[in-house]
């Protein structure tokens, strides 16, 4: 009898695993690919009207979507790179100075390990223009209080803001353990040749480096690209669909509209870009070779 | 006390034959030695005897019982792996217990047979340790008595010993060969070191990309080895070659001309001799001419490296012998302990 | 005189390292102390207000520490709403899908990485990474129709099995990364000394994977236990909702009582505090291979 499962163990490991991903992506997945092709009428479900590709061809026209696209973009382009420049910068000036320090550390990964629904509140509270503690702090300094959250203009700011103060440790602590994992001979036959400390940055860490940034670019940009649940509490996509990103508008054409085809569209779409990332990552990291 | 069968045994990764027809018999108590290059084959060998790889055809014997289709659990082998794999989280009395307390082998009675394994591998006192408490000689050990414990049809060794500096594995070949006599147990070794090859084994079976090149004592193969594969491989320093060509029993080739040769005639050939089997001499009884390349004492005798043509060849001399770089010197070859192969073939022609 | 101008300067070079190595020092403890206060000062900032009343709360000039520690905000949050329900909900849940997760998941990562699958591996390691990769609103309706067919909403069931699905991929993509570490001898020399393959499994990998199992827990269980959306839509009453549902109620009411949501966002994090501190060992562990490994 033990055989007989250790013949199979093959397939016994792996099979309960992928069934059940099958059952729960399967059924979303077909869903959206039927339901895109509707006009979804709330007030009569069972009526919805075949619309053939109309339902697509509305991405193209939609001036909401299109909005939601560029502040997606702008927002993943703008918070991860500064976060990374951060992390990075930080990583390689406190590299060697904080190598055990295991609670500095802890204290480092709790932004990022913050339900996100605290994070957003507590930042909506500092945010708050009249009595928040960051215009506090400004009108301390000499410096003008600003609308944050409230105004047009800084809302996506004050977004990427919270963005960066929740995942720039996450990433300065991914270079550091990268860092750390250095080996030494290389830098000391550089150092012989002489090499100066910029062309020892350039030339050996960097390279060292680039499987660690690539991974972890790739999984912020996957996160950045969702964003949903600060949007929801602190700005509710506004003022003005200023901050609305495409899992916030995604959410409105659902719940507040009810328009399931075009949903479903957008849904495609976003899949399809989850995808192509998901392919980049796979590339790059050992999951391929197996 | 067991026999081992091979017949006709291949395995293939795609287009590649890693084990290409090999057929191997293997008598009961033997000590058997799988020797070759990495990437020979002969470790994929062992782990189909093993079970831990299908062989892609061709039927494996154990005990006379066909095993193919056998779990390495049901075939009754231990296996010493060149890791040692053992089990970190567990203690040393813990890993030699293992084999035994899956077969629901009782504490007392398990508690006796790993003393009693202890004791014959010389570990009793680190029964306690962890294996990253242990150094590798002693790790070595404690491999070789979890092997020991199950008292097994069948030994099995993946280079056991290549992980060892040099002097604690001259001193663990020679266990290793007066354990395996006292247990009479037959067993399989895998080895690159030829001359663990030529120490431990009652047989050796040599091989190559996939092919087994010759099976025979270790006498045999060194005094009659079957290609130049063979001959190359071993002895050390290894065999001198030659490539020229046989006319009325004179090989001739670059800088080298060998009379009394048995053959008369072959076109191609490559003449083999060891280095063992050159002497000095004098220009006029000279057969092999050439430069001083190196002169290197090794204790007991000197290596002399002589520069023949684009060549080297390697003569074992005197210890005493003095030359300068760059010095003319002549060598003669006994022509009964010299080996003609075909060039094009590699196989032994005389 | 050439050779002396340049081992003069070398010299200077030299000594122009040192001072920079003990700037850099002191340049870099600036730097952590900063980052450790940015990083913690939000956080504290939402305890002292959960403490502090009304009048303080909105005081001009603005109050820092609170004068008077009051504890209204508290019994509020969790006298008035079920708010230890919320947790103990939430608790549940998340303990119950990281199991699950674990169960499934630890095995299938395994078999990924010791067994030959062939072409299809990456197949299915691209699909299962991209499982993880979806954004939830995409998955949200139809999880919701699905749910709602077989009856199951508002229950603690069904956050369970949409848990357990997100947690899955993440399971199997990070054991499968540990496993991999651990040398494919250990347990072919326990099947060859004669224990089953499922044996060696469990006597001879797992114990030697405790530390990626307990990094993956944890990350699983964090994450479990802050999610937010799907909570929203699959959950209605107290039967189910968790944590995040409870503190997200209080902010989209009309009148935003800053000090009870303060409180409750505090209550909601705290337990993630004690936790982190408690397995703060194998949370810097697991992020530092995540690195390493990819």
């Amino acid at each position: 009898m033990t055989d007989w499962i250790d013949r199979r163990l093959k397939f016994l490991f792996l099979a309960p695993a992928m069934m059940a991903l099958i059952a729960l992506t399967a059924f979303p997945t077909v869903y959206m690919f039927t339901a895109a092709f509707v006009k979804f009428d709330p007030s009569a479900p069972l009526n919805s009207k075949f619309v053939g590709i109309d339902n697509f061809l509305r991405l193209f026209s939609d001036d909401k979507f299109h909005n939601a696209l560029i502040n997606t973009a702008v927002f993943s382009t703008v918070a991860v790179t500064l976060e990374f420049v951060l992390g990075l910068s930080f990583a390689l000036l406190v590299d060697t100075y904080i190598r055990r320090a295991n609670f500095i550390k802890t204290l480092l990964i709790l932004p990022m390990m913050m339900p996100t629904i605290v994070v957003a509140i507590v930042w909506k509270l500092m945010y708050q223009p009249q009595f928040g503690v960051i215009n506090d702090i400004f009108s301390d300094l000499g410096l003008p209080p600003l609308l944050w959250a409230a105004s047009v203009n800084t809302a996506m700011l004050s977004i990427i803001i919270v963005d960066i103060w929740e995942w720039t440790p996450f990433i300065f602590l991914m270079c550091l353990a990268g860092l750390s994992s250095l080996p030494q001979e290389p830098f000391e036959a550089a150092e012989l040749d002489g090499a100066s400390a910029f062309q020892k940055f350039r030339d050996l860490t960097l390279p060292f480096l680039k499987p660690v940034i690539v991974v972890t670019l790739l999984l912020r940009i996957m996160d950045a690209f969702r964003l949903f649940d600060q949007v929801f509490i602190l700005t509710v996509g506004g003022p003005a669909g200023a901050t609305e990103t495409l899992s916030f508008y995604l959410y409105k054409v659902t719940f507040r509209f009810f328009d399931i085809g075009y949903a479903a569209v957008i849904s495609l779409f976003m899949m399809f870009v989850a995808l192509q990332i998901s392919g980049w990552m796979l590339k790059r990291t050992s999951l391929d070779e197996g | 006390m067991v026999g081992v069968s091979l017949r006709h045994v291949y395995k293939r990764f795609g287009e590649l034959a890693v084990v290409d027809d090999v057929n191997l018999e293997v008598a009961d108590q033997e000590f058997l030695v799988l020797l070759g290059p990495s990437g020979c084959g002969k470790t994929t060998t062992m782990r189909i005897i093993a079970g831990l790889e299908t062989a892609s055809s061709g039927d494996v014997y154990i005990g006379g019982r066909r095993v193919n289709d056998l779990l390495p659990r049901h075939r009754d082998v231990a296996m010493v792996f060149q890791s040692y794999a053992l089990y970190p989280h567990m203690t040393v009395f813990e890993n030699l217990g293992y084999p035994l307390r899956i077969r629901s082998v009782p504490a007392e009675e398990r508690r006796k047979q790993v003393i009693d394994a202890a004791r014959r591998v010389n570990i009793e006192e680190l029964l306690d340790r962890l294996p990253k408490q242990l150094s590798g000689g002693q790790r070595q050990r404690v491999a070789l008595g979890r092997a020991l414990i199950r008292r097994p049809n069948l030994f099995l060794m993946d280079e056991p010993l290549s992980n060892l500096d040099a002097k604690l594995r001259v001193q663990m070949r020679g266990e290793l060969k007066h354990l395996q006599h006292a247990l009479k147990t037959t067993t399989i070794y895998v080895t690159h070191d030829q001359i663990e090859a030529m120490t431990l084994a009652t047989r050796v079976a040599v091989m190559n990309k996939g092919v087994m090149q010759q099976l025979a004592t270790p006498k045999e193969i060194y005094d009659n080895p079957a290609n130049l594969f063979v001959a190359g491989f071993i002895g050390s320093p290894s065999m001198n070659f030659l490539q020229g060509g046989v006319a009325n029993g004179v090989f001739e080739s670059k800088g080298a001309r060998i009379t009394g040769l048995q053959l008369r005639d072959a076109r191609d050939a490559t003449l083999g001799v060891r280095p063992e089997d050159l002497t000095v001499c004098g220009a006029q009884d000279g057969q092999i001419g050439g430069e001083v390349f190196s002169l290197e004492l090794t204790g007991d005798s000197s290596l002399l490296n002589l520069q023949v043509e684009d060549t080297h060849v390697m003569a074992r001399v005197d210890k005493d012998f003095t030359a300068e770089i760059g010095a003319k010197v002549w060598l003669k070859a006994n022509p009964s302990r010299c080996f003609l192969f075909d060039t094009r073939t590699e196989a032994r022609i005389a | 005189m050439a050779e002396t101008t340049l081992q003069q300067s070398a010299f200077t070079e030299a000594r122009l390292r040192q001072f920079w190595i003990k700037a850099k020092g002191w340049i870099a403890l600036a730097v952590i102390a900063v980052a450790l206060v940015q990083a913690i000062f939000p956080i504290v900032w939402l305890g002292l207000n959960s403490l502090k009343n009304r009048l303080e709360m909105f005081a001009r000039p603005p109050i820092w520490f609170t004068m008077t520690v009051t504890n209204e905000n508290y019994v509020a949050t969790f006298v008035e709403r079920p708010f230890l329900t919320y947790m103990w909900n939430s608790l549940a849940v998340a303990a119950c899908s990281t199991f699950f997760a674990m169960l499934i998941g630890v095995p299938a990562g395994y078999a990924l990485t010791r067994f030959d699958f062939g072409k299809a591996k990456r197949h299915i390691a691209f699909w299962i990474l991209s499982t993880r990769m979806m954004p939830p609103i995409v998955t949200v309706i139809p999880i919701y129709l699905l749910f709602s067919y077989v009856g199951l909403l508002d229950t603690k069931t069904s956050l369970v099995i949409a848990y357990t699905t997100f947690n899955l991929p993440f399971v199997v993509w990070m054991m499968k990364s540990y496993l991999a570490d651990i040398p494919k001898d250990l347990e072919e020399s326990a099947m060859v000394d004669g224990d089953t393959h499922t044996g060696a499994f469990w006597r001879v990998i797992l114990p030697l994977a405790k530390p990626g199992l307990a990094a993956t827990a944890i990350f699983c269980l964090i994450q479990s236990w802050n999610e937010l959306l799907f909570a929203l839509i699959l959950t209605e009453t107290t039967n189910a909702n968790t944590l995040p549902i409870g503190i997200a109620g209080r902010v989209t009411q009309y009148k935003t009582e800053w000090g009870e949501i303060a409180a409750a966002g505090f209550a909601g994090c705290l337990p993630i505090i004690v936790f982190a501190f408690i397995v703060q060992k194998h949370l810097v562990r697991g992020l530092s291979f995540g690195a390493v490994k990819g």
